[in-house]
């Protein structure tokens, strides 16, 4: 009956029944034996059979039996919520990783797509450096030609001209022949009859003169429309030339420029790609540290048990001391010593952790 | 690269703080209680930031402070006490001692990052 009755009492104190049950129960049985063989029979009940001090005794542990089931109950809830906060701190802190670790898979992931459509921009990129330097090596051959040309050129324009020089003599010779064959006439003329044979000749002398005159004339305008011809098709070669290399020399600028951007794009991406993992590096670093940081609650609760098994274990022994000496269990030492374990093991647990929400209480960090 | 000396009975608190603060980018040295500790400072070791616990078998943290600080090489090297004791009288008795600060554990990476900051300016 008393023991249902205190197998009640500790069901109400609640929550602990799993964890102290047994060890007061087996405490309860070794009592009823150690009566039972003092006794010499085995009691009908516990009422019938435990004389006055006995029951005084009884009542004794099982109010101290309470108390320290109570001062046990409090810590043990504190344990249960700090190892559950605890849990569910580090089960957020490594889903935050998981989510920052799948953020980063598939930002790297992207990247990696975004790489392959660079590659064909780095292949264009190498066309074109590929199509400066050649235009680049073949510019020296194309000047030293060009200048060869040009050279030639002006030689055969100084033998034309040299050709119109000619005609200017050949013009001269032709008048000077003339005047002469004219004068030639006049004189053939006062010669008379004598003088017929050589008028015929200076006649003939002033013909030719008069078409090596023509052939001259037509000798320097031949000369001048060569000459002009000549121009024409250089000035026409060098706007061509000149057109052509302008066209070449816009499009390596324009290729430049295409390189160019396409580095700035290329760095660009590199910085932002750097930025971002070094960004998701910094939130997992963060996570990483807090999670570590959580696990100090194993400590926290580890000495919480420490000091509750310490507690347990001195109320032990003086149950045990009250068995093996009867007399000793009904003094008023006996309860002093119950009373003690109790208030030291409640006093212990004070000066730990965070006791208190009052602001006066000391800071959880404090630099001296 | 800065040198922090961990004392701590607690495998889970030694494992747990010198990945917090190997990552931070500190190098780490440990004992396992306050003995093993002092002995290290006396042969030699020369952290440049001492945390030690309270609660250990052997010597106690503020028991190993008042050691530590009769040594010439840690007479200023700040020590932190990191601890669940939160009682006014022992936060005294370990300011007495010479500790410089009193972490009451548990403390988020990120305070005691914070803390370690003031302490070792610099880092």
């Amino acid at each position: 009956m008393i023991r249902d009755l205190w197998l009640a009492l500790i069901a109400r104190i609640g929550g602990l029944r799993p964890l102290l049950l047994p060890w007061f129960a087996e405490r309860w049985t070794t009592f009823r034996h150690w009566l039972t063989r003092r006794d010499g029979r085995p009691p009908a009940s516990t009422s019938a059979i435990l004389p006055p001090s006995n029951d005084v005794r009884c009542r004794v542990f099982l109010s101290h039996a309470s108390r320290m089931i109570e001062a046990f109950n409090q810590p043990l809830h504190q344990v249960i919520d700090e190892t559950e906060q605890s849990a569910v701190s580090i089960i957020g802190r490594v889903k935050q990783l998981d989510q920052t670790a799948t953020q980063l898979i598939e930002y790297l992931t992207k990247a990696d797509q975004d790489t392959l459509t660079m590659q064909a921009q780095i292949q264009d990129s190498t066309e074109l450096i590929e199509r400066i330097s050649q235009f680049m090596q073949q510019l020296p051959v194309k000047i030293e030609a060009e200048r060869q040309g040009s050279a030639e050129l002006v030689e055969k324009i100084n033998q034309i001209m040299q050709l119109s020089e000619i005609a200017d003599t050949i013009k001269d010779v032709s008048r000077l022949t003339n005047m002469v064959a004219i004068n030639a006439a006049i004189q053939a003329a006062h010669a008379g009859e004598f003088g017929r044979g050589f008028a015929v000749v200076a006649d003939e002398v002033r013909h030719l003169a008069g078409r090596s005159g023509t052939a001259a004339d037509l000798i320097a305008q031949t000369t001048k429309t060569i000459h002009q011809a000549v121009h024409a098709y250089l000035d026409n070669r060098m706007q061509r030339d000149f057109t052509h290399d302008l066209q070449e020399a816009a499009h390596v600028s324009e290729s430049v420029h295409q390189l160019q951007d396409s580095h700035e794009d290329m760095k660009q991406y590199y910085k932002t790609l750097l930025t971002v993992v070094k960004q998701y590096n910094i939130s997992m670093a963060h996570e990483i540290v807090e999670t570590l940081g959580s696990i100090q609650y194993q400590d926290v609760v580890r000495q919480r048990l420490e000091r509750l098994l310490a507690a347990q274990a001195r109320y032990d022994a003086l149950l045990q001391t009250a068995l093996d000496e009867p007399a000793l269990g009904s003094t008023p030492h006996f309860r002093d010593h119950l009373e003690q374990v109790l208030s030291d093991y409640l006093e212990e647990e004070s000066h730990h952790g965070k006791q208190s929400t009052d602001e006066d209480a000391p800071p959880m960090i404090e630099l001296f | 690269m800065k040198t922090i000396f961990l004392v701590d009975d607690s495998a889970t608190m030694l494992m747990s703080l010198s990945e917090i603060l190997q990552k931070a980018g500190f190098k780490v040295e440990t004992a396992a209680d306050g003995a093993a500790a002092l002995s290290q400072f006396k042969v030699g070791a020369k952290p440049d930031l001492v945390i030690t616990d309270q609660n250990m078998p052997g010597l106690t943290g503020i028991e190993l402070i008042r050691e530590t600080r009769k040594l010439a090489p840690f007479r200023f090297i700040p020590i932190l006490m990191l601890t669940t004791e939160s009682q006014q009288a022992k936060r005294l008795e370990g300011k007495a001692a010479g500790a410089t600060g009193w972490l009451v554990k548990p403390v988020a990476g990120k305070d005691l990052l914070g803390v370690i900051k003031q302490v070792l300016p610099g880092t």
